[in-house]
């Protein structure tokens, strides 16, 4: 392996800086006196003696020995293999589920001819028994998709995914997310407002007229309501050469 | 009388570019334009208005990150040599100018002396610029509040709690360690934020943060005075939320200041402009063009091309700048007797949070535009310049709200961090932190040194890779690959230092490696992982 990678780090016509750090990190003692040659020498001699002993460099890269702090574009896993479906928020009318299956489920229900589903269901202030949502949506795409977008109904409510599959005309759950609630966009006024008292640490609660709680209304529309980070914003961002 | 306090909220913000193995590295030098023209900038605008005793109250999030990095031998260095190398090119320029344009060359001058200036400061303060603004904090006229560990987005974190529990945990222990003393207050990477989450800060000694606009207006309930009172979260802590007049009048492309025709134009400098023999020294060694921050053009006019921009003239910028600080004032004024006339006797608070890097970086003037807005507002009746701190200490009573679920991201929620380009961060990100928190309860109680370092830098790989730079960048498309390597790489150091682990085969030479190229938090305690939260 080792012998591999300075042949190939050798066909890169390196220089003789580059010669010397490579040589350097594969542990060979360089004389100061040593010229392009010589190193390239050394470098040869040290891979053919290393060609058939495994060692922890035989893992690494030339460019990674040379500059480790390199980021690169690593092969990372597609799958951990584990079961699960989580859900989040996007904003108060998506949400985005994602999933993955361990390897005995997805052979245990590659075995079945039921069509799995990703199912995302309005649990909103019920307790979910797996048939009492107040709506839900399903799509049937591909489980090994690992991930979809659902367009949701409502803000400021609760929503459960679910992967499963129908059997009599009935959704069998196979694996459940937890409870995820959708933002909400736009007021929620009461009538009840309760206040800390700083001072002696006690807390009141204070009843409101409409008069005062639409005073919040009157404070919000006071103002523009564009958002810094907007569009424009991100356009503009995206000009320049940097994240920031 | 009406009266209402005025909190300016700098959120600084770099993420952690550490190449200690280059002699040079492209993105290291976002930390150096924003040293050279924002962090030293502001440093001496505070000097000269606390020298010529004017009363200005800023207050800044300086972000571990940000503060590992200005910390760092390695970065300091090369800072120095990145502004050696910028006060060479204003030197060259100066005489390469004399011969082109009478305003350039002008321009060039200034810039050597802008420069020369800051190297000063750099030198003065031996390279501790978190030292230099712990200085201001201790006077009073500054407050540094943290920001959760390495800028993680905190509102994709739900399902681990441990690893919302670590982010904050990390933010405070690190501002501990680089300003001696606890935070108060915290800024949470992009005003991420999920009901719950106050438990967190509540935790940790934290007793105010920051949320957009909307995190109040549609928080639970309304709050009655909308985002102009700080509330408390039923955990008690202290919000203070975004005011959207502020904000439009600096950022909009519209209306906004920045987009003066007399202001300096961000899009030309001689990095692009000349020659590649002559300006190869000056950009990156692999010849590829970037920022120097040698400019020599106005905006001139929102729909004047690129190559047709005139001359800058520092002198027009300069009234310009005064200009709107007066107008922003002025504003201020007329919101807080708009405000205070509504308010039983409450005073208003106005929270203006911006990216501290819009300020010198993207808007050259911006610094001295905060500090003309102090000279306009010292001993004004109306407009009380305050930090949060002192705006809490200055209520006797405060309503009981829970945000909404909110970001200060485009439209308000999550989109920017999650969605079709960078949503495949998230299965990874999910897989580090259970990881880590499986190994961190196995071994807890370990003794052995070299399993310890190896828990602290697979620590460090879940958190760098946490940083919602990543994703940001991904969104806005600009410097992808590099966003994209960085989150795959941390993975992928992560995953083999959990199988080098649980294998008790832990290669000591690639470990000492990783200390040193992902360096931050020397300090961290893979035990934080551990803990049972939630």
């Amino acid at each position: 392996m080792i012998n591999e990678e300075i042949q190939s780090f050798l066909s890169t016509d390196p220089t003789i800086q580059d010669l010397r750090r490579f040589a350097k990190m594969m542990g060979i003692n360089l004389k100061r006196t040593m010229g392009k040659k010589d190193i390239s020498r050394a470098l040869k001699k040290h891979a053919q003696e290393s060609k058939h002993v495994s060692s922890d460099a035989a893992t690494k890269t030339p460019s990674e020995i040379l500059r480790p702090s390199k980021p690169v574009n690593a092969e990372i896993p597609s799958s951990y293999f584990h079961d699960f479906v989580t859900i989040h928020p996007v904003n108060p009318y998506w949400v985005y589920v994602v999933w993955d299956l361990s390897e005995r489920t997805a052979r245990d229900l590659s075995t079945s001819q039921f069509r799995l589903l990703v199912r995302v269901s309005d649990i909103t202030n019920i307790i979910y028994d797996g048939k009492n949502a107040h709506r839900f949506k399903e799509s049937d795409i591909s489980i090994d998709a690992g991930n979809w977008y659902f367009q949701v109904d409502f803000p400021d409510a609760d929503y459960i995914a679910e992967i499963g599959y129908y059997i009599d005309g009935h959704f069998k759950s196979v694996l459940k997310s937890g409870i995820t609630r959708t933002p909400r966009n736009s007021p929620k006024f009461t009538d009840n407002e309760i206040w800390v008292d700083l001072r002696k640490g006690s807390r009141k609660e204070l009843k409101v007229s409409h008069e005062s709680s639409r005073r919040a209304r009157i404070t919000k529309s006071s103002g523009p309501t564009g958002n810094p980070s907007s569009e424009e914003f991100i356009k503009t961002i995206s000009k320049s050469r940097s994240g920031r | 009388m009406s009266r209402g306090r005025f909190v300016l909220m700098l959120h600084a913000h770099l993420p952690f570019i550490n190449h200690p193995d280059f002699p040079s590295f492209m993105e290291e030098r976002w930390l150096f334009e924003a040293i050279t023209e924002t962090y030293i900038p502001l440093l001496q605008a505070f000097r000269r208005l606390r020298s010529d005793g004017v009363n200005f109250k800023v207050t800044m999030s300086i972000t571990p990150p940000l503060m590992e990095m200005l910390a760092n031998n390695d970065l300091q260095k090369k800072y120095l040599n990145y502004l050696g190398s910028s006060i060479e090119l204003a030197g060259i320029e100066i005489s390469r100018t004399s011969a082109e344009h009478p305003a350039a060359n002008r321009l060039a001058t200034h810039y050597l002396h802008e420069l020369e200036d800051i190297r000063k400061v750099y030198e003065e303060c031996n390279c501790n610029l978190v030292g230099e603004f712990s200085g201001f904090q201790d006077s009073g006229e500054l407050e540094i509040v943290t920001c959760n560990a390495t800028h993680g987005f905190l509102p994709l974190m739900t399902n681990f709690p441990e690893a919302i529990n670590a982010q904050i945990s990390i933010g405070v222990d690190s501002y501990r360690r680089h300003v001696g003393k606890d935070p108060r207050g915290i800024w949470l990477a992009e005003c991420g934020y999920v009901p719950g989450f106050d438990s967190y800060l509540r935790e940790h000694g934290l007793s105010f943060f920051f949320v957009d606009s909307h995190s109040l207006w549609y928080g639970d309930p309304a709050p009655r005075y909308g985002v102009y009172r700080p509330v408390v979260t039923p955990e008690n802590v202290f919000v203070l939320a975004r005011d959207p007049e502020s904000s439009q009048q600096v950022w909009s492309a519209e209306v906004g200041y920045p987009g003066d025709s007399r202001y300096r134009e961000f899009y030309r400098d001689v990095g692009f402009d000349r020659e590649e023999d002559y300006i190869r020294p000056y950009i990156d060694p692999s010849g590829e063009r970037c920022n120097t921050g040698i400019k020599y053009y106005k905006i001139t006019g929102k729909d004047v091309p690129l190559n047709e921009k005139s001359y800058y003239d520092l002198d027009d910028a300069r009234r310009a700048t005064v200009e709107h600080a007066k107008d922003f004032a002025n504003r201020k004024r007329e919101q807080v007797r708009r405000l205070f006339s509504q308010f039983d006797g409450e005073e208003p608070v106005i929270v203006a949070p911006f990216d501290a890097e819009l300020f010198g970086h993207w808007w050259y003037e911006g610094p001295l535009f905060i500090e003309e807005l102090f000279r306009e507002l010292n001993g004004d009746d109306i407009v009380v310049p305050s930090t949060p701190s002192e705006v809490i200490n200055s209520m006797d009573q405060a309503q009981v709200v829970t945000p909404n679920t909110s970001t200060w991201g485009a439209n308000g929620y999550n989109e920017v961090w999650l969605n079709g380009r960078n949503d495949w961060i998230y299965r990874h990100l999910d897989e580090g932190s259970r990881r880590m928190i499986e190994l961190a309860r196995k071994f807890e109680r370990t003794d052995d040194a070299l399993r310890i370092r190896a828990l602290n830098q697979m620590a460090r790989e879940l958190l760098l890779a946490q940083s919602s730079d990543w994703a940001f960048i991904i969104t806005t498309n600009t410097t992808v690959e590099y966003a994209v390597n960085r989150t795959k790489t941390h993975i992928d150091r992560l995953l083999r230092l959990y199988g080098e682990i649980e294998s008790n085969s832990i290669d000591e030479s690639r470990l000492k490696t990783l200390e040193w190229i992902d360096s931050i938090f020397p300090h961290i305690d893979f035990r934080v992982y551990a803990k049972q939260v939630g």
